[in-house]
């Protein structure tokens, strides 16, 4: 039977502002809803970050929400095989399951993943109910898989991990130094600011294994070999200090440790370092020049530096040269991480974290302690608990018997997922919140069915630490509910009680508890957000840090050594493969390959191939092709172009059948727990 | 059938409180959509129930009002099972009176009157402009963006209208081009007052004189003949990021891409939504061949069908100059900059 269409001439429509669920860029916009459905997007033209404009994927938003298979229902296993059932059912289990496990094997058996992907009162409770709840700091988020090494190196370096300016600020820099970043495809919107400094005149640097379209443009471009930026760094700064560039004064007021900083990099001439990075020497010396004599510079970076075992110690890296040159803590130049998803910035500073509590203080500091265990009325434990990476060691490892999973899919989006697989069906009990059914949850005891962006009120923040609200623009889909309200279940059936009318009185208790946050509250947000630190409630938000002074007072220089990856192409594997993501597609797919234009743009896997490389092997476009590193194997679609650096393959991670991590090498950054995504040895042969 | 039925301009006139009262009165009785600037200062048409709602005080709005007719995203129809089917029109349209159009996207909306009807009556677009009408507004003037006087689509139209406002200070100079326009000014004629004359030639005269912005003749030939140069084309294609957004925003795209899909809550539907020929996937066919080769091609076909092909075909100008599309690009292509660069080309 065919019925035509409903009524869609206008009436009802109505427009409910809220902020873009894919990056980290935090744009503004105004979903459209019809008679309680979403049926587009709108721009916002007043928006302190979007300002009139939009990636396709924003303004295809209302789609990828409204999938068909949404899950409507609380599931569990039985038999291998899901059933729906009540929510009463699922929670009692899930309750019950984690208490048993608590009781059984201790507090630290068992773990919480909050998700970047949901809000600020979200995280604040996922990771409240692993420490007054299920009493151990075993909570972590997918910020270990991107820039957990920022949160650390910047920290050591600064004080404070956070990208010190703002969004906007990039337009009026004089110079830009891009590295790890392809910020037209990851952040458009930033990738405009980059493209609007340039067209102002500013010059421009990219580093970058791809040819991206930032390098097309820019003054001067680096393609170095994946896994090499520190030696890069380093030899910048060698030019830098040799012909006596760096900001004198800026360095003796502000900084310490510059004979430590010295001594390291002395050895990394031009000369020294070219067939290390597999760059031109002359070149390398342009771009320090250019960098140090244009101020202010503004260094923007992303994930080809925080995914490697050195990921910390690169973060380290572009800290040195920013100091060194005089740029942070002033406008329009700063050292600034662009943070991949909606709201990574928020779920650390909620400290979905093993070592924070929220707004960054320390778990093992008593003081700290203190304050917590007073306000939640339990005790906590001071030892502070595992990351998702080893979580998942230690899952394998028969330590950590059950997980808790909210919105995140690691055997798509970890590094070695056939690791993660062992790791995960080794666990006792496993819970998954989700909007879709993805491979994790698959292998959970309990699917709990999550409300996307579009149907719930919260708080996400942006890379540029502006707290700004969503609005719940339809009601939650079938059966499904806000994960803020499902945590609050389980932790009031596990003997504590969650009790909050709504988000906004959970950001109340946010604010009451970590000062960054400290003026932040629902109503102060409304229009353009605020950005932290924003200590109180007259306090106008902060628009760059380290002003002045860094927030632990001076700035640290460290003496780093260039370390390859942890895997490098030998006769076996010859090429270095790294792995990233495109405009038109978000990590592990889950909303863009279920939105028309954006699965029609690119909708199979493929690997890029350098054009030499691909004549060696008689490859050509778009024949099949299959890449093999010593974890697995994919047969996939060649692109053949000049895009990728000769001895390099790259292929993008948004498609679950066929899984870049299959192949990626579970190799950690020490410090920050983050896989070498990046970088690992790989074979490439023509399927006939 | 056209959609708008014309007659002779009729001309009356509005003080600036009895359109108040006007549009309170319609915002009741019927459907009102009009101008709202919300509390983030944004100013869009969305549906009012009074006239307090309505905002007087605005360049243009964020949008051209097409979404009231060709919407972003349209159920078509609903479908189950496999045996023979009827179609049950469940399209509850109403009659909508749009308040506040501009000239120019009012030009805009008679495009896609023509377009939908070009080669079959695409029913969904028509049965909604035909149960609708437009009370527009003419502009005072042009801003820095908006180059109605080139595209000859405003400040102020001769008709092609339903009914037509003109500022005479605080209050409006009326003019009525069309039957509907007749009928919804019987019903509330009270409300009006007597005839003011309205020179509308001499005021599009002293219009272009003012602000020309360009000379759309020479722009069509220089397009026409291929007269620009190739790196202006190789620089906008460097510079499009396939948003979509100037496609989305203009008045006069009518693309759509049809998908059947099941709602989450199992419900079967064909429906259309917006495209754009800045993707690459709305041209390219099975295996994967694409008859447009590459971005330059792509660029330029916009620039063709918009400034060549629809004043060919339409014997109107395909763009109607509103400006929305300078402002939406993250490459920073800017319409109206590179139209004067190809009026200088050749």
């Amino acid at each position: 039977m065919i019925q035509k269409g409903k009524a869609s001439n206008g009436v009802k429509l109505e427009y409910i502002p809220t902020t873009c669920p894919y990056c980290g860029t935090g744009c503004g916009f105004y979903l459209k809803v019809r008679a309680g459905e979403l049926v587009g997007v709108a721009l916002s033209k007043t928006h302190p970050v979007s300002q009139g404009r939009l990636c396709v994927k924003g303004v295809t938003s209302w789609e990828s929400v409204i999938g068909s298979d949404r899950l409507k229902k609380p599931l569990v296993k039985k038999n291998g095989k899901f059933i729906e059932t009540s929510w009463d059912k699922a929670l009692a289990m899930v309750a019950g399951r984690l208490s048993e496990l608590k009781e059984k094997y201790g507090p630290d058996s068992l773990g919480v993943w909050g998700s970047a992907r949901c809000t600020n009162e979200l995280n604040f409770l996922a990771q409240k109910l692993a420490r007054a709840v299920f009493g151990t700091n075993n909570v972590d988020h997918c910020a270990r898989t991107c820039h957990s090494p920022t949160v650390a190196g910047l920290v050591r370096s600064f004080g404070s991990g956070a990208m010190t300016n703002s969004i906007d600020e990039i337009k009026d820099a004089a110079c830009i130094f891009a590295i790890g970043s392809n910020t037209p495809e990851a952040h458009p919107l930033i990738g405009w600011r980059i493209r609007t400094a340039k067209d102002k005149g500013a010059k421009l640097i990219v580093c970058d294994p791809r040819k991206i379209d930032t390098a097309q443009y820019a003054d001067i471009y680096i393609q170095h070999y994946p896994g090499t930026d520190i030696a890069l760094l380093n030899c910048m700064m060698n030019v830098i200090i040799s012909e006596g560039l760096e900001d004198k004064e800026y360095v003796r007021t502000r900084t310490e440790g510059l004979e430590e900083l010295k001594k390291v990099v002395e050895k990394y001439t031009p000369e020294y370092t070219s067939p290390i990075v597999g760059v031109d020497a002359e070149l390398i010396v342009k771009a320090a020049r250019l960098y140090a004599k244009t101020r202010p510079a503004s260094l923007v970076y992303t994930l080809g530096l925080t995914e490697h075992t050195v990921g910390t110690e690169n973060v380290m890296s572009v800290a040195n040269l920013a100091m060194l040159t005089g740029n942070v803590g002033v406008e329009s130049g700063g050292v600034n991480p662009l943070r991949g998803q909606n709201n990574v910035q928020g779920a650390c500073d909620m400290a979905a974290l093993p070592n924070f509590y929220p707004g960054y203080q320390k778990v093992d500091d008593p003081a700290i302690q203190e304050k917590f265990e007073k306000a939640w009325g339990v005790n906590l434990s001071p030892k502070p608990g595992l990351t998702t990476t080893d979580q998942v060691i230690q899952a394998k490892a028969g330590k950590i018997k059950g997980l808790y999973i909210i919105g995140e899919d690691p055997l798509t989006s970890d590094p070695n997922i056939t690791e993660v697989r062992q790791s995960l069906e080794k666990l006792e009990f496993l819970v998954v919140h989700e909007i879709y059914m993805s491979p994790t949850a698959e292998l959970a005891d309990v699917v709990l069915p999550g409300a996307s962006f579009a149907e719930k009120t919260g708080t996400f923040t942006n890379s540029e630490r502006r707290v700004q609200l969503i609005n719940k623009a339809i009601e939650p889909i079938g059966q499904s509910r806000p994960d803020w309200q499902i945590v609050c279940d389980v932790a009031t059936r596990m003997g504590y009680p969650f009790k909050y009318a709504d988000t906004a009185e959970i950001m109340d208790e946010i604010a009451a508890l970590a000062p960054i946050y400290g003026g932040i509250s629902h109503d102060r947000i409304r229009k353009v957000g605020l950005q932290w630190p924003c200590p109180d409630k007259s306090h106008p938000g902060t628009k760059y840090l380290h002003k002045g002074k860094f927030t632990r007072g001076l700035g640290k220089f460290h003496g780093i050594e260039h370390k390859p990856p942890a895997e490098v192409p030998d006769d076996r594997y010859p090429f270095i493969l790294s792995t990233g993501r495109m405009r038109f597609h978000y990590n592990d797919g889950t909303m863009t390959r279920r939105t028309h234009i954006l699965d029609r743009e690119f909708p199979f896997m493929f690997v890029e191939v350098n054009e030499r490389d691909a004549e060696r092997l008689s490859l050509r476009d778009m024949n099949d092709c299959r890449v093999s590193t010593r974890r697995g194997q994919l047969t996939v679609k060649a692109r053949v172009s000049d895009r990728v650096k000769e001895g390099v393959l790259w292929m993008p991670f948004h498609y679950t059948e066929a899984p870049a991590n299959l192949l990626t090498n579970d190799a950690f950054c020490p410090i920050a727990r983050t896989g070498e995504y990046k970088a690992c040895a790989a074979k490439l042969e023509k399927v006939v | 059938m056209p959609v708008i039925s014309k007659i002779e301009i009729k001309n009356a006139s509005i003080t600036k409180n009895n359109l108040f009262a006007l549009l309170d009165k319609i915002s009741k009785e019927k459907t009102l959509i009009a101008p709202v600037r919300n509390e983030l200062e944004d100013v869009d048409f969305l549906p009012v129930d009074n006239a307090a709602a309505i905002c007087f005080d605005y360049d243009n709005t964020a949008s051209s009002a097409k979404e009231f007719f060709f919407p972003q995203y349209e159920c078509m129809f609903t479908f189950s099972g496999a045996s023979n089917a009827s179609i049950k029109d469940k399209n509850g349209n109403e009659e909508i009176v749009l308040f506040g159009l501009r000239s120019c996207d009012v030009k805009g909306m008679k495009l896609l009157d023509k377009f939908y009807q070009r080669t079959f009556e695409d029913d969904y677009y028509l049965s909604k402009r035909r149960k609708s009408v437009i009370i527009s507004v003419a502009c005072p003037e042009l801003n820095e963006q908006c180059f109605c006087t080139a595209t000859e689509t405003g400040p102020v139209l001769l008709e092609g209208f339903d009914i037509q406002l003109i500022s005479t200070g605080e209050d409006y100079a009326v003019q009525i081009g069309s039957q509907k326009g007749l009928e919804l000014f019987e019903k509330y004629k009270r409300l009006f007052g007597p005839e003011v004359a309205v020179d509308v030639k001499k005021l599009l005269a002293q219009a272009k004189k003012k602000e020309p912005k360009f000379n759309l003749q020479k722009v069509y030939e220089n397009l026409k003949e291929d007269k620009v140069d190739e790196k202006f084309w190789e620089d906008i294609a460097s510079r499009c990021q396939s948003c979509g957004l100037c496609l989305f925003l203009c008045p006069t795209c009518s693309c759509y891409t049809v998908t059947d899909k099941d709602t989450p809550l199992g419900e079967s539907r064909r429906s259309r939504q917006w495209d754009a020929c800045y993707f690459r996937g709305f041209t390219r066919m099975a295996a994967g061949y694409d008859p447009i080769r590459n971005n330059k091609e792509m660029i330029k076909r916009k620039y063709l069908h918009k400034l060549v092909q629809q004043i060919d075909e339409f014997e109107t100008s395909g763009c109607v100059g509103c400006g929305r599309c300078n402002l939406v690009c993250v490459g920073n292509v800017n319409w109206l900059d590179n139209i004067i660069k190809i009026e200088r080309a050749g």
